[in-house]
């Protein structure tokens, strides 16, 4: 039995402590990794933009190399195959020649090198027009460059002149698509059409970075070139959305320095929103038509024309910069002017020159990186773009994935060791605690749990410690008051033995007694002893005080009074030894008022003395009659000051009389006001059931001082004896 | 008798944790146990925060090597605290009830 309780009680204390481990363990692990994955999400995003930055800077380095390389070759063949612009010795022309191979070889080691070495990228390039000559130039070899490229890593497409390179023909295109080896990708491009190949082309290839450069169709466009990379050096290449802000301001006055190299097809516009804005143009283009400015504004007819012809072409006060020549050509056909101008470089020239200076603002619909590549059309050569496989290029970018795996997993594992292993600080002191909690449940009231610190789990401990001090005392004093309350019970046992068993049965006689204490042992007594010879000795005795104290007082004084009684017919005398015995025996603060009379059962003579004790009552005839009492109390004076107060009374005893004696709780019974019972109500009580039996009238004093005190508790013992003369 | 797990984890972690500390900062200063500092990196993964990446630039920027390293060596030292207690607590109660029992 022992053992399965031990068993249960083991149990349940595992229970708990597997609840918190649990609890915690699972709330850390969790946390943990939700964390973890959050940091390792954001890390790899982290690294995968390094990684296309990266890319981007590789790609533009590798493209800068064989850009750089291309216009050597592109001067180089440009020089040989112009022998009337440029007569060339033999010598100069093998040093070219040379050029133009070892030129060739460079491109080639740099995508070798970027390619193949170093498995930087899988790449595509998009070369146009003049550059397609490439591949057939490639000496001692039977195949162009375009196939080395293939076959190594790659593809090579070229469109120019308008003349429709077969294998940019879509089909050709899939089936390279389908057929080049794993790892590589290829791209074309008709450059005025740049971007949207571009865009189709990886429009669903998400893991593709693009990287483009134009190549320019002669050496002397180098400046031009230059003045594209510095341009995307300063503005394209920096994608922030700060930088782009930057950058779009910036780009407004590269734009309208750029104007001037553009040709119509671009769709760059500027803006006319006032009269004035309209009068600049109107004076830009006069001047143009060589009109001088007064007679420009004299020439109200035309200036109308103008502003209705400006109106026509322009779409919310936008007007493309090809739609303003357009007009001005109409001017210049309408009104036959003297000196054309049919100089488009001029006109561009002169309109960049007008844009700027007047602050007009010119734009285009296009993004900064599109005009970046789309700009400079009319001077290129071709555009080369690479095209990074993130994926297949990623070697760093997965050791770098691995790495942060590592680390969260490193971290993972910590975390599930110290969730598993942190809550034992914790359960150890549950454990404790439940044990205890066991313990004290099981009646140990003595268990203290010794946990300290100032935690939770302490202040938790030190209420426990409280909480089973204050349990004990309250065990404590629970059994010590029903060791009263059993002591109290024997004490009212021994005292209702004290008092009389039964009362007297006489005949002509009928006795009544009443007797109430208000606490278990009471101080009042009453008693009718039969003394023989035809006597019956009736007392009424009232002890100080309540309780046991007064209660055994009350016995020593029926003690005495038994003993004495029945060999001394004297009540003075009886009184007298009483009060020397309670004198000597008791505490000064007990004392005992008394009355004691005895009866002469065949003469009814009451000889009687009080010791200090209610007045005895007598009703006969429908009177009541308070008889003579006085005296003192018992156990108050020494004998010699007791003896002169106490004296003996008589009184001759009728039949149909009633003798009534009590106690002052009758008198002083009190209602909820505090008012007392008073012996007025008392004596008319008696008064009003004075044809009743003796048993009939106490009952009737009993019921009535009920009803006056109604619920409050009786504050002093009630004592009555009645007993009526037939 | 018994371990407290509290106090013998706490003094593993002191244990462990300042002479690393100390390894850590003396090899970013002047490379001194390189080779242990790598071998500890190999197993302590830093998410590119290795002391060795920023060798060669100042003792700042190798400070976040130097942290993560030694919260590792804090937190191996701790959990090694923490399960060696353990363990022990937990065979020599083994022990000492099946002692009991004999007698």
């Amino acid at each position: 039995m022992n053992n399965t309780t031990a068993m249960s009680k083991r149990l349940k204390i595992r229970k708990i402590v597997f609840g918190i481990r649990f609890k915690f363990s699972a709330i850390m692990i969790s946390a943990v990794i939700l964390v973890s994955a959050l940091i390792g999400f954001a890390l790899i995003n982290q690294y995968e933009q390094k990684i296309i930055a990266t890319l981007n800077r590789l790609g533009s380095t590798t493209l800068k190399g064989i850009a750089d390389q291309a216009q050597i070759y592109l001067h180089a063949k440009h020089i040989l195959s112009d022998t009337q612009k440029y007569p060339l010795t033999d010598g100069q022309r093998d040093a070219f020649a040379d050029e133009l191979e070892n030129s060739l070889k460079k491109m080639s080691e740099y995508f070798s090198s970027v390619i193949l070495k170093e498995k930087l990228l899988d790449i595509s390039f998009i070369i146009d027009i003049s550059w397609s000559d490439i591949g057939s130039d490639w000496k001692d070899r039977d195949q162009s460059s375009y196939y080395y490229f293939n076959r190594v890593n790659g593809a090579f497409f070229t469109q120019g002149d308008g003349k429709k390179d077969p294998l940019l023909e879509p089909t050709m295109l899939s089936h390279y698509m389908q057929n080049i080896e794993i790892g590589t990708f290829m791209g074309f491009v008709d450059v005025s059409d740049v971007d949207t190949q571009f865009k189709d082309l990886f429009k669903n290839k998400p893991n593709y970075v693009v990287v483009g450069i134009p190549i320019f169709n002669n050496a002397s466009d180098v400046e031009l070139y230059k003045n594209y990379i510095n341009f995307k050096n300063e503005f394209v290449s920096k994608d922030s959305v700060q930088n782009y802000v930057k950058r779009k301001k910036l780009f407004r006055e590269a734009l309208t320095d750029r104007i001037i190299f553009q040709g119509l097809s671009l769709p760059y516009n500027i803006t006319v929103q006032t009269g004035k804005d309209k009068n600049l143009l109107l004076i830009f283009l006069f001047n143009k038509l060589n009109l001088s400015l007064l007679n420009q504004m004299q020439r109200a007819d035309l200036r109308k024309e103008f502003f209705i012809k400006i109106d026509a072409i322009s779409t919310n006060n936008i007007i493309s910069l090809p739609k303003l020549k357009s007009l001005f050509m109409i001017f210049i056909r309408r009104y036959g002017l003297r000196k054309k101008y049919d100089s488009e470089i001029k006109f561009w020239q002169e309109l960049y020159y007008f844009v700027k200076i007047n602050k007009l603002q010119p734009y285009s619909d296009m993004s900064l990186d599109e005009l970046a590549l789309v700009s400079f059309r009319k001077d290129l050569a071709g555009i080369l773009g690479l095209f990074f496989q993130r994926e297949h290029y990623t070697t760093e970018m997965i050791e770098n994935r691995n790495e942060i795996i590592n680390l969260i997993i490193s971290i993972l594992i910590r975390v599930i060791f110290i969730a598993v292993l942190f809550p034992t600080f914790i359960i150890r002191t549950v454990s404790y605690l439940a044990e205890g909690a066991f313990a004290i449940g099981k009646g140990n009231l003595d268990k203290k749990l010794d946990i300290t610190g100032t935690d939770e789990l302490g202040r938790l401990a030190d209420i426990f410690n409280v909480m089973t001090t204050n349990l004990k005392k309250a065990q404590e004093l629970k059994i010590e008051k029903m060791r009263m309350e059993q002591e109290l019970l024997t004490a009212q046992e021994i005292q209702s033995a004290l008092l009389p068993e039964k009362l007297p049965v006489i005949k002509g006689m009928d006795f009544a007694a009443y007797y109430s204490s208000q606490t278990e042992a009471g101080g009042d007594y009453y008693d009718f002893i039969d003394l023989g010879n035809g006597y019956l000795g009736i007392t009424v005795a009232d002890v100080s005080g309540h309780g046991v104290g007064s209660g055994l007082v009350m016995a020593m004084t029926r003690t005495l009074l038994h003993a004495y009684c029945k060999n001394i017919l004297n009540t003075k005398k009886i009184f007298e030894i009483i009060n020397e015995y309670l004198k000597e025996n008791t505490a000064s603060n007990y004392f005992v008022t008394m009355f004691y009379g005895i009866l002469h059962l065949d003469t009814l003579k009451l000889t009687y003395s009080s010791a200090g004790h209610c007045q005895p009552i007598i009703v006969r005839d429908g009177k009541v009659r308070q008889l003579p009492a006085g005296g003192i109390a018992l156990g108050v004076m020494n004998s010699e000051m007791f003896q002169p107060l106490v004296d003996i009374k008589e009184i001759q005893l009728q039949r149909g009389d009633y003798f009534i004696q009590y106690t002052d709780g009758v008198t002083e019974a009190m209602d909820s006001g505090s008012s007392q019972f008073g012996l007025e109500r008392f004596l008319k009580t008696l008064l009003a059931n004075a044809e009743k039996t003796a048993k009939q009238m106490t009952n009737a004093v009993v019921k009535e001082i009920d009803s006056f005190t109604g619920t409050i508790p009786q504050h002093d013992d009630i004592t009555m004896i009645i007993f009526r003369i037939r | 008798m018994k371990l407290n797990i509290k106090w013998f984890s706490v003094t593993t972690l002191i244990i462990g944790t300042i002479p690393f500390l100390i390894l850590f900062i003396w090899c970013s200063v002047n490379g001194f146990g390189v080779e242990l500092v790598r071998i500890f990196e190999s197993i302590h993964p830093n998410g590119g925060l290795s002391i060795f990446n920023n060798i060669d630039e100042s003792f700042i920027s190798r400070l976040p090597g130097i942290i993560i390293n030694t919260a590792y060596a804090a937190l191996d030292s701790f959990i090694f605290g923490i399960t060696f207690s353990s363990l022990y607590n937990l065979f020599l109660t083994k022990l000492e009830t099946d002692e009991s029992k004999d007698e």
